[in-house]
């Protein structure tokens, strides 16, 4: 058993604008671990019990953060300790969709995030059918207007020929 | 000649017909304009950049994915082939 050394690990601030675990604070610190492939990490609880955590590999987004980047950041405390880690981050429109379901569950107050999620995916099912009805019918508008064009292609066709047989 | 006339007449007006009802779909559609690479590149990137900076072998769709936006693009190109023939119809003149 040995002490970790986070070499490379970052102690990032962040700007928070909405929250939906723990306290609610402007800003808070955390940190991001390093690279650790080969580590287990050894682990005790109150109750005297022993386990080993497999080794964590970083999601390449947290390699790459700037201080420009926004979106969503999940944060836990690393494994036996009080110390807040950076673990997961979701970016652009996959940022947007998990905060969608966030403020859901956080407005139906004490409902479980897995009923909202269900809800949600039930209602996104929905949404898919209906539109793929809605596309049906403008895909066929839009051959409609094509065969216009191939009508006016074989009049002027049988026009040249008429004027041909002349 | 003016048989000829009657029939350029009809087709400019089979032309025009055609070109409106292809506006009509885009509005229809919900969409504005025309599709455009540029702005499906920079909505792309907006919504996904992020993740193609991490995987290097992920680049920017050449077209659209969803069934919706792909129609849209091709009717644009429709309108496009269209402004094309427009112009040529013009310069003729």
């Amino acid at each position: 058993m040995q002490e970790i050394f986070w070499a490379e690990g970052k102690c990032i601030t962040f700007s928070v604008q909405e929250a939906f675990k723990g306290p609610v604070m402007e800003s808070f610190e955390c940190y991001r671990s390093d690279q650790e492939a080969s580590l287990w990490t050894y682990v005790k609880n109150d109750a005297g019990d022993i386990f080993l955590s497999p080794p964590v590999v970083l999601n390449p987004l947290l390699l790459k953060l700037d201080q420009t980047d926004r979106g969503l950041f999940f944060v836990r405390y690393y494994l036996g300790s009080n110390i807040p880690v950076l673990y997961h981050a979701r970016f652009g429109k996959w940022a947007e969709d998990d905060l969608a379901i966030l403020r859901t569950h956080q407005a139906a107050g004490g409902e479980s995030f897995e009923s909202v999620w269900q809800e949600q995916q039930r209602q996104q099912q929905l949404q898919a059918a209906q539109e793929a009805v809605e596309f049906k019918m403008f895909e066929d508008d839009y051959y409609k207007i094509l065969r216009i064009r191939e009508f006016e292609i074989r009049r002027s066709l049988l026009a040249d020929l008429v004027k041909g047989g002349c | 000649m003016f048989e000829d006339d009657y029939y350029k007449i009809l087709r400019i007006r089979e032309f025009e017909i055609r070109r409106s009802l292809l506006a009509d779909l885009v509005v229809r559609m919900g969409f504005e304009g025309r599709w455009s690479y540029y702005e499906f590149k920079e909505r792309y990137l907006q919504d996904f950049g992020a993740y193609l900076e991490v995987a290097a072998q992920q680049v920017v769709p050449s077209e659209p994915t969803d069934k919706k936006e792909k129609l849209w693009k091709t009717v644009s190109e429709e309108l496009n082939k269209m402004d094309v023939i427009l112009n040529a119809r013009a310069a003729q003149r």
